[in-house]
């Protein structure tokens, strides 16, 4: 051993053509031995590097020397020794990869998501040249268009001749079996252009003929590709098999294509029918086609849905439309057009629709900008790690643009990685969110949900960008060390202030984004929070409820009712339950309406609901009478009709709720009979079933007043448990009559929970993204405040020999993590107030700046902060200087 | 006549040679420019002059016997060539003729 630096004899190897090795390596270790007797081990050391590098860099003319530095930008070598050092670092480099993974794939999902329901909503052919007709609700054509209309404008436009093709269709829930028990469908009945007009084929099996299309027509049905993979497990020989739509024989003669699930993205029926057969299917009772036979006025059901003439702009088409009349009226002037795909999502949904999309396309950004950065940190880090390399490099007459390039392709090689891994992420992230709603109750699991190649391509695109961005910005340290610098620092002394600097805002921007991320996930968890607390003391776990419809099993009004009196016989007896309540929705009034309090017309805020109770039902409920009484026994057919109301109610009713006493007159339907005249006998509490209106305005009426229902609604109070309670409610009832489904109980915290879809999506998306980036901002810290107390450690012995004392010590440590977060924080406030707007439309009973989440999220991440950093300040204050010194 | 004159450091190198009894290797060379000059030359430009004169055939070279406080790496051996002696001379004599009454002129020029 002859003691000279290990590493420079390396690297004069590594540089110098092997010839000449031995004449000049090894005249400098005989010269060190010399020099190393005469003046010291250190001096000498410090004498061969200052050699090595005059060497290297003194040597840079010699051919053989920079052959291999010049002549080549980029090598197979240069990829096989990042390779190689990712290898090396797998910790980091698994923490780079799997951040840029998440961050890809989470934006590609989210893209893709946004993009099937915005961009692509519907698989259709040429769907730019497909219309859905509306009518205007409005005389002078303004305001809204409605999309259901009644039958007579299907053979009207058809006849018109204006599009190239026109379909009709619409939807009812009808009982359907196949083969088990018959359950509630959505049954959607589509004319024999319909699949033509729309340009979508069959999957298996012929689509509709005009000869299916008739009233009266033997019945054939075509099956969803999902209905048909549920109920037939996708057997190729369903064709031709038979199922029952209310009880009649229907025999299958295709399956439409997988992704195909209608005209309307809150809709996905399950199977088709012919449009003309809806009367032979559906309710005997209601109106479907106005044929002039009836009294009753015509049902608006029917959708239209047409393809233009080739050439023929919508314009055009609507001016044509005008002269078209049905029967004496002239509909065609009230006719507008609304392109296919921006009617596949109601317009009422269109604008909430958009504002999650931004706010989801803004929280995928910031991820992925939290994983650059991290990226970015980690890449800094390694060139740092790097500096003697590049100092030896340059002085060995290695080109800044070798460099440069060796840098960048460590950057493409993670961006390479991260994106290869983000494929199974997204398809993860797709089978995680299916569960969840978006706005409008747009079910996630039934969209057409496939990877965007544009957004593949684009999330792929701007995280190599912003990796390269990164990679160059760390590059610049490896780009701008010189010789003097890579001597500098091994001599002790602290590195250039600038490249700690860079490194510091890279950890402030992370907290930034946390906060902003994790106060968003707060904020929602908030609005879950309030929505589910939203009737306080109120047992929203122990009371279930379900709809119980006995109408399409043959039931008359009083087998019905005999049926329920039967089930309430049994149900009351059975130990799980404390109590039990049939009541019965009557409808009600919307906002648009008026009620008649006291002989007064009076505007109603918002919808009154009409619901007909027995004496048992607040009971079951757990509702208090507030005042007045409750219903009796002897409120029944021909004594006086009574009502209670709901607190809201009776303030309408009086502004102070002193609502006894008060009339409200039925608005009744029956034609020739005049409205009865309810007097208001009791008050209640309001109970919100719907978050979207936290004043239900409802009018309780004693059932036995009102005429027989043949579905109901049955409410059980479980004595314990509401699972026990619903078992023993299902086995009652299919001991009563096989043929009736299982009812599907639901507790009021599954009704509320269950509307705050987007909200429950958005805690779900921005928690899970807000802890990533929480975690990373951790890491990120750490390795931080490491490197500063390591590159410290000369100053703390220092300190510790003039006698600072182990809390001063760690102190400064923690001091600078407190103000890098501190910062850090500061910029992630103004930047969810710049947010703020973004996220308030989807919160619920809670403000963007809710000091209780803002307070937290800030306190829990000071303090994370602060307990990463212990190790590091404690490390820091048990320094001493003979150690530090003895080191170098 | 060569189409090159020597450079400064070539010169030194030769000399340097000639004084260690015309064979040598780096050590020795660089140690006796050093003493001789009263300045220590960059070591870089010791070996380029040294690959540079070989080429030129001024000089050859040698593989010497390897030692225990080189690390066990052989000596490279340098050795004048007649033309490199050739070349010297008609360097040194340049010099010379150039220096021909102008010793007093520097003198006068650098008080």
């Amino acid at each position: 051993m002859t003691g000279s630096p290990r590493l420079a004899v390396r690297l004069l190897q590594w540089r110098l053509p092997a010839s000449e090795h031995d004449e000049i390596i090894g005249d400098l270790e005989e010269q060190f031995a010399q020099l190393r007797s005469d003046r010291g081990l250190t001096w000498a050391r410090r004498w061969y590097w200052r050699q090595a590098m005059a060497l290297a860099s003194g040597l840079q003319d010699t051919p053989s020397v920079t052959e291999r530095t010049r002549s080549r930008v980029m090598s197979m070598d240069d990829l096989r020794y990042a390779v190689r050092r990712f290898i090396k670092q797998p910790g980091a480099t698994m923490a780079s990869v799997l951040t840029l993974a998440f961050a890809i794939g989470a934006s590609v999902a989210a893209w893709s998501l946004l993009s099937a329901v915005l961009v692509h909503p519907l698989p259709v052919e040429a769907a730019h040249q497909l219309v859905t007709i509306g009518m205007y609700q409005k005389k002078d054509n303004t305001g809204p268009l409605s999309n259901d209309l009644s039958y007579q404008l299907y053979p009207a436009v058809r006849d018109s001749g204006v599009f190239q093709s026109l379909a009709a269709g619409g939807s009812w829930d009808l009982l359907v079996a196949s083969g088990g028990l018959a359950e509630s469908h959505p049954v959607y009945f589509a004319s024999h252009s319909f699949f033509d007009t729309l340009g979508v084929g069959m999957r298996m099996g012929r689509p509709f003929g005009r000869e299916d299309d008739q009233q009266g027509a033997p019945l054939v049905a075509i099956l969803s590709d999902r209905y048909w993979r549920r109920a037939f497990n996708a057997d190729p020989d369903a064709i031709g098999r038979t199922l029952t739509v209310t009880n009649k024989p229907v025999t299958i003669i295709g399956v439409t294509p997988a992704g195909f699930r209608g005209t309307s993205l809150t809709e996905a029926p399950d199977l088709y029918l012919p449009f003309h057969t809806v009367i032979d299917v559906g309710n005997s009772s209601t109106n479907y086609f106005d044929d002039g036979t009836r009294q009753e006025s015509p049902t608006w059901w029917v959708r239209l849905f047409a393809r233009l003439q080739p050439g023929m702009t919508a314009a055009e088409a609507t001016r044509r439309l005008a002269p078209v009349k049905a029967g004496e009226r002239a509909y065609g002037e009230h006719l507008g057009l609304t392109d296919l795909n921006t009617a596949a999502l109601p317009a009422t949904l269109r604008a909430g629709m958009a504002r999650f999309g931004k706010l989801l396309g803004i929280t995928v950004g910031l991820l992925l900008l939290i994983g650059c950065l991290t990226v970015g940190m980690l890449l800094l880090l390694r060139t740092e790690a790097r500096r003697d390399e590049f100092a030896l490099c340059l002085a060995l007459g290695a080109a800044r643009t070798r460099l440069a390039a060796g840098i960048a392709l460590d950057g493409v090689l993670l961006a390479a990685a991260g994106a290869a891994a983000a494929l199974p992420v997204a398809m993860w992230l797709f089978t995680g969110v299916r569960a969840f709603q978006l706005p409008g109750g747009v079910s996630i699991d039934l969209l057409d949900l496939h990877l965007d190649n544009t957004a593949l391509v684009a999330a792929l695109a701007s995280a190599a960008v912003a990796t390269m961005v990164m990679a160059m910005l760390a590059g610049v340290f490896g780009l701008t060390a010189n010789t003097t610098a890579a001597l500098r620092a091994r001599a002790g002394a602290t590195p250039r202030i600038g490249r700690r600097r860079t490194r510091a805002s890279l950890v402030v921007a992370q907290v930034a984004i946390s906060l902003v991320l994790l106060i968003g996930a707060g904020l929602f968890l908030r609005s879950l929070a309030s929505a589910l607390s939203l009737n306080p003391g109120f047992d929203t776990t122990r009371t279930a409820s379900a709809s119980l419809s006995l109408g399409g099993y043959g039931y008359t009004p009083e087998s019905a009712a005999t049926f329920m009196a039967d089930l309430r016989v049994r149900l009351s007896q059975h130990p799980a339950l404390q109590s039990l309540s049939i009541s019965s929705y009557q409808g009600g009034m919307t906002s648009s309406g008026k009620v008649i309090l006291d002989g007064q017309r009076t505007a109603v805020p918002s919808f009154v609901a009409y619901t007909g109770i027995d004496q048992d039902y607040f009971a079951t409920m757990g509702m208090a009478i507030l005042n007045g009484r409750n219903i009796s026994a002897d409120d029944r057919t021909g004594s006086p009709r009574v009502a209670i109301v709901s607190a809201s109610f009776a303030k309408l009713i009086r502004k102070d709720g002193e609502a006894l006493g008060h009339h409200v007159t039925e608005s009744s339907n029956r034609i020739g009979q005049p409205p009865d005249v309810l007097e208001v006998v009791g008050i209640v509490p309001d109970v919100v079933t719907n978050v979207a209106d936290l004043s239900p305005m409802v009018l309780y009426m004693p059932i036995a007043q009102l005429s027989a229902p043949r579905s109901a609604t049955v409410v059980l109070h479980a004595r314990t448990d509401a699972s026990a309670a619903v078992n023993a409610a299902v086995s009652i009832i299919k001991g009563m009559d096989p043929a009736v489904p299982p009812l599907i109980f639901t507790t009021m915290e599954q009704r509320i929970s269950r509307q705050m879809g987007p909200q429950k999506l958005g805690a779900v998306v921005l928690g899970g993204l807000g802890t990533i980036a929480a975690l990373l901002t951790l890491f990120g810290t750490y390795v931080l405040v490491e490197s500063m107390s390591v590159l410290r450690r000369r100053e703390m012995g220092v300190r510790a020999a003039l006698g600072a004392t182990r809390g001063q010590l760690g102190g400064l440590v923690m001091a600078e993590t407190l103000r890098l977060i501190g910062f850090g924080l500061a910029a992630g406030l103004l930047l969810a107030w710049a947010g703020a707007g973004t996220i308030r439309s989807f919160l619920f009973c809670v403000q963007p700046f809710d000091a209780v989440t803002i307070g937290g999220v800030l306190t829990v991440i000071l303090v994370l902060a602060l307990v990463v950093s212990l190790r590091p300040a404690v490390r820091a204050s048990r320094v001493d200087l003979a150690t530090v010194l003895r080191e170098e | 006549m060569p189409r090159e004159n020597l450079g400064d450091v070539e010169h030194f190198v030769l000399v340097a040679l000639l004084h260690l009894g015309g064979e040598s290797y780096g050590v020795p060379i660089m140690d006796e420019i050093a003493t001789r000059t009263g300045r220590a030359i960059s070591r870089p430009a010791v070996y380029i002059a040294l690959r540079r004169l070989e080429s030129k055939g001024l000089l050859n070279s040698r593989v010497g016997e390897a030692t225990a406080e080189r690390g066990g790496r052989a000596k490279r051996y340098f050795k004048l060539t007649k033309a490199g002696a050739r070349q010297l001379k008609q360097s040194r004599d340049a010099f010379v003729r150039m220096w021909e009454d102008a010793d007093h002129l520097i003198h006068k020029a650098a008080r």
